[in-house]
C-alpha cells in the first residue's frame, strides 16, 4: 500500500459541489487493469506512446525554467523556484494508471517528493501494485513510498507556503472535466501551486479533423486504442480556452511559458498505417517547424500568436504555465 | 559468495559477435556517467588481441559509411591508435562496378554522385571486433563482461594483385554477378584483396579442391572478363525448329535487342567524363595470400525481432546473402535502432524495456530488413535468370540503371546505408 493520505479530514461535499463527473470517474474505473501492455503484441496505449513525447517537453521547460540540471535522471536534482525556496514536490492531478508518476521516478524524482490526486479508488489500488512490481516505489519503506490521494482535487488539504508543489501536472485530464465546472476545478489546483512553479496542461484540441476524426472517431472506433465513449469532442479545448481558462484564474498571475503540438510521426497518414495494419501505435514527437505548431510565451501578445499558430488545430497539444513570483 | 541481486544489468547483450559487441559498445555510451550497467553474455571466449599479420584478415567488411557513424559513436575511433590502425589498414572505396557474366551490362556507382567521400570501408572483420572490446568494452564500468546447412556457400579468401594494377582502381570494390551468386574483390590494403566467391555448394568443393595455381586461373577466367555480349533471345535449338517467317522474326528481334544492349553499354563508356561511368578492368589476381576457408549461406528472417523483453539483433534476427556486405551493415542498423530507443526511454523516463518501445524497434527494422534483403534477395534472383530473353532485360536494365544518375545515386544511397 501506497501512504494513504486518501480520506479527507473534512466531511465529503455531495457529489453535485464536486468538479467531478461521476461518469467520468467509473468509466475510467473500469479501465483500472488496462492501462499497460504486458507485450509488444499487446493492444497499444496512446497515453504511453505519447510519454516520451510529453517529457520531453516536461524536461525542456524544466531545464529553461532553470529547476533541472542536465544530464541523466535530473528529477533527482529537482529544485524548487529560486524565489520561494524549500522541498520541491510534484502534484500529479488525474493521474489515471501511473504513466506520468513512473516516468517521474525512472527520471530520479524521489518517492516522497511525489503526490498523487486520483478520484478513481480503482485506479489508486492497481497504481500502487504495479508501482511496487516495476520497483519504483515501496510502500513499507517510507524513503520510498509515494502520496496518493483518492478524491476531487478540492478534497486535497491546502499545505503551508513552504510545502506548497514547484511542479503540477494535468495531462490528458482536463477534457474530462465539466466544461461547467472547469473554473471551480483549476482554482483550488492553482493554490497548490508555489509561486515561480511551473503547471503542465496537454489535452486535446477541438477541431474537426485531428480532434473529432482523430482523438474520437479513428482512436475509438476504427483504431480501437481508445474505449468507446473515451472522450466526449464537445468537451476538448481550444488552445485559447485553455489560456484563457488558466490565465483568466485570478489571483494567481498565470502566464504562458510555452504551448507546443504532439503529433504523430509519420504524420496522420503514417498514424492510420501504424494503428490500421498493426493495431499499435507509433512514435510521437513534438511539433516545432516555424513556429507553426509551436509558440513561445514571454510577456504580450501570446493570445494573438496561439491564435496564429493553432488556426489549423493541434490535435495533441501541452502547454507550460508559470505562477507569477510574487504570490 | 553473496546471492546474486535481482536485477543486476538494465539491458543484457546475448551473444558477442561483431553486432552484440557493438550494441553493448553503443549501450556503455549512452549509461556512462549513469550507474546502469550493460552486461555481454557470451559462452565462447572473448575476442583474440588485434595481431596485424601482413596480410589481411580473412574475413572483412564493406561498412558503409552510417555504420561507420553508429561505430564511432559505440566509440570504436576514426583513426584508431595502433594497433588498430584503421587508416592503413582498410580502404574507403570510392567507386563500385557490377558487372553481368552474359551480357554486356555494367553498373558503376561512385561516391560524387552522392556527395559523399567514399561508399564504404573495407575493415578486417577482427581490426573492428577486437577494437570495440579491447578500447571499449573492457575500459568501461558500465559494462559487465560475461564471457564463458546450407542453401549456398561461400568461399573467401585473399589474393595479391600485381603492384602494377593502378590506382584509380585500387578504389573500387568490384562484383561480378553469377547465376549461382556475385563474385566480389574488395581492396582492403595495399595489394591484398579480399575474394567472397559466392557459388554452389558443389563448386565450392571444386574450387577448394584446386591447387592455388589452378585456383587463381579459375579466379581470373572467373573476374576478368568484362561485359559479355548477351545470348539470343530464342536459343538456336529452339529458332532452328520454328517455321520460316516466325524463324526470322525471332531472329531479328534477338539483334534489334542485342544491338540495344551493346549499343548502351558502349554508350555509357563513351560518356564525356570517361572516369565517370566507364568500365573498369577489375585486377588480375597475381598470388594466393590465404587460405581458402568457405561458410554457409542462410538467408532468412525472424518474423518478430521481439518478445516479452528480448530483442533480436543482427544475424539473430536476420541473415542475408553476402551481397554487398549487406549483412553487418543491417546489425549495426538495429545496433543504432536499440540504442536510440534506449537512450530515448532512458531521457524520458519510459521502461528500458517497454513492449511499446519494442514493438516500435520490430515495425522499424522489419520495414528496412524486408526492403534491404528484398532487394538484395531480387537483385540476386535477377542475376540467376540464364535464358535469353530474362539476360537480354537484365542487360538492358542494367545499362539503363548506369546511365541514369537519379537512379544510379538512389540506389548507391542504399548501397551506403542511407
Amino acid at each position: 500500500m501506497l501512504r494513504p493520505l486518501s480520506t479527507p479530514s473534512s466531511p465529503p461535499r455531495t457529489p453535485s459541489a464536486s468538479t467531478l463527473s461521476a461518469t467520468e470517474v467509473s468509466k475510467f474505473s473500469a479501465l483500472s487493469t488496462q492501462w499497460f501492455a504486458d507485450s509488444a503484441s499487446s493492444p497499444s496505449n496512446p497515453l504511453v506512446e505519447m510519454s516520451p513525447c510529453r517529457m520531453q517537453f516536461v524536461l525542456n521547460t524544466l531545464r529553461s525554467e532553470e529547476l533541472v540540471p542536465p544530464g541523466h535522471f535530473p528529477l533527482a536534482s529537482l529544485t524548487a523556484p529560486r524565489s520561494s525556496p524549500g522541498p520541491a514536490r510534484v502534484l500529479d492531478v488525474g493521474c489515471g494508471g501511473g504513466v506520468f508518476l513512473e516516468a517521474a521516478l525512472r527520471l530520479g524524482l524521489p518517492p516522497p517528493s511525489l503526490t498523487a490526486i486520483e478520484p478513481a479508488a480503482a485506479l489508486c489500488e492497481t497504481l500502487a501494485a504495479r508501482l511496487e512490481r516495476c520497483g519504483l516505489a515501496d510502500s513499507s519503506d517510507p524513503e520510498r513510498s509515494i502520496e496518493v490521494h483518492n478524491g476531487p482535487i478540492e478534497s486535497y488539504p491546502l499545505p503551508p507556503p513552504s510545502s506548497l508543489f514547484s511542479v503540477i501536472s494535468l495531462l490528458e485530464v482536463i477534457e474530462h472535466v465539466p466544461p461547467s465546472s472547469r473554473a471551480d476545478f483549476i482554482r483550488p489546483l492553482l493554490s497548490l501551486l508555489r509561486p515561480g512553479g511551473v503547471l503542465f496542461v496537454s489535452t486535446i484540441d477541438r477541431t474537426f479533423v485531428n480532434g473529432y476524426l482523430r482523438a474520437v472517431f479513428g482512436a475509438e472506433h476504427i483504431a480501437r486504442v481508445t474505449p468507446v465513449g473515451t472522450h466526449d469532442y464537445d468537451w476538448f479545448l481550444r488552445p485559447v480556452e485553455l489560456l484563457d481558462l488558466v490565465e483568466g484564474a485570478e489571483g494567481h498571475g498565470m502566464e504562458l511559458v510555452e504551448g507546443c503540438a504532439m503529433l504523430p510521426k509519420n504524420g496522420l497518414l503514417g498514424e492510420i498505417e501504424t494503428y490500421g495494419l498493426k493495431g499499435r501505435g507509433g512514435e510521437w514527437v513534438l511539433g516545432g517547424e516555424e513556429g507553426k505548431t509551436r509558440v513561445m510565451g514571454g510577456g504580450g501578445g501570446e493570445r494573438s500568436k496561439l491564435e496564429d499558430a493553432t488556426r489549423g488545430g493541434w490535435g495533441n497539444y501541452i502547454c507550460a504555465f508559470r505562477k507569477s513570483q510574487v504570490s | 559468495m553473496p546471492p546474486p541481486a535481482p536485477f543486476t544489468h538494465s539491458v543484457l547483450v546475448v551473444g558477442s559477435g561483431t553486432v552484440g559487441l557493438a550494441l553493448a559498445a553503443r549501450l556503455s555510451r549512452i549509461f556512462a556517467g549513469s550507474p546502469l550497467k550493460v552486461g555481454l553474455i557470451d559462452p565462447a571466449p572473448a575476442p583474440k588481441p588485434y595481431a596485424p599479420s601482413p596480410t589481411p584478415d580473412l574475413r572483412t567488411y564493406a561498412l558503409s559509411p552510417s555504420s561507420l557513424s553508429t561505430l564511432s559513436a559505440a566509440g570504436l575511433p576514426s583513426a584508431c591508435l595502433p594497433p588498430f590502425d584503421l587508416p592503413s589498414r582498410s580502404t574507403a572505396y570510392a567507386g563500385m562496378q557490377v558487372w553481368d557474366s552474359g551480357s554486356p551490362a555494367f553498373v558503376k556507382f561512385q561516391a560524387e554522385d552522392i556527395g559523399l567521400p567514399s561508399l564504404g570501408t573495407i575493415v578486417e572483420d577482427s581490426l573492428v571486433t577486437s577494437a570495440l572490446y579491447e578500447t571499449v568494452l573492457k575500459t568501461s564500468p558500465n559494462v559487465d563482461l560475461l564471457h564463458g546447412q546450407p542453401m549456398s556457400a561461400a568461399l573467401i579468401t585473399t589474393i595479391k594483385v600485381p603492384a602494377s594494377f593502378p590506382e584509380r582502381g585500387r578504389k573500387v570494390a568490384f562484383q561480378r554477378m553469377f547465376p549461382a551468386g556475385p563474385l566480389a574483390l574488395l581492396p582492403v590494403f595495399g595489394d591484398y584483396y579480399s575474394v567472397v566467391w559466392s557459388t554452389t555448394p558443389k563448386h565450392f568443393d571444386e574450387l577448394r579442391a584446386l591447387d592455388p595455381a589452378a585456383f587463381l586461373d579459375a579466379l581470373n577466367a572467373a573476374i576478368s572478363p568484362g561485359p559479355a555480349l548477351p545470348p539470343d533471345l530464342v536459343p538456336p535449338h529452339v529458332s532452328a525448329s520454328l517455321p520460316g517467317p516466325l524463324r526470322g522474326l525471332s531472329v531479328g528481334a534477338s539483334e534489334l535487342l542485342k544491338m540495344a544492349a551493346s549499343g548502351l553499354s558502349l554508350a555509357a563508356m563513351n560518356e564525356l567524363d570517361p572516369s565517370a561511368g566507364s568500365f573498369l578492368s577489375p585486377p588480375a589476381a597475381a598470388e594466393l595470400a590465404g587460405p581458402r576457408v568457405g561458410f554457409d549461406l542462410k538467408v532468412q528472417n525472424a518474423s518478430s525481432y521481439v518478445s516479452g523483453r528480448v530483442a533480436l539483433v543482427g544475424d539473430a534476427a536476420h541473415s542475408v546473402h553476402p551481397m554487398a556486405g549487406q549483412g553487418l551493415n543491417l546489425g549495426l542498423g538495429d545496433v543504432e535502432c536499440v540504442s536510440r530507443l534506449v537512450e530515448e526511454a532512458l531521457a524520458t523516463g519510459m521502461d528500458l524495456g517497454d513492449p511499446y518501445l519494442l514493438a516500435r524497434y520490430d515495425a522499424e527494422r522489419q520495414k528496412h530488413v524486408r526492403l534491404v534483403a528484398g532487394g538484395i534477395h531480387a537483385l540476386h534472383g535477377a542475376f540467376g535468370v540464364e535464358a535469353g530473353a530474362g539476360v537480354l532485360f537484365r542487360s538492358l536494365g542494367m545499362s539503363a540503371v548506369n546511365l541514369v544518375g537519379p537512379v544510379k545515386r538512389r540506389i548507391a544511397r542504399v548501397a551506403a546505408g542511407l
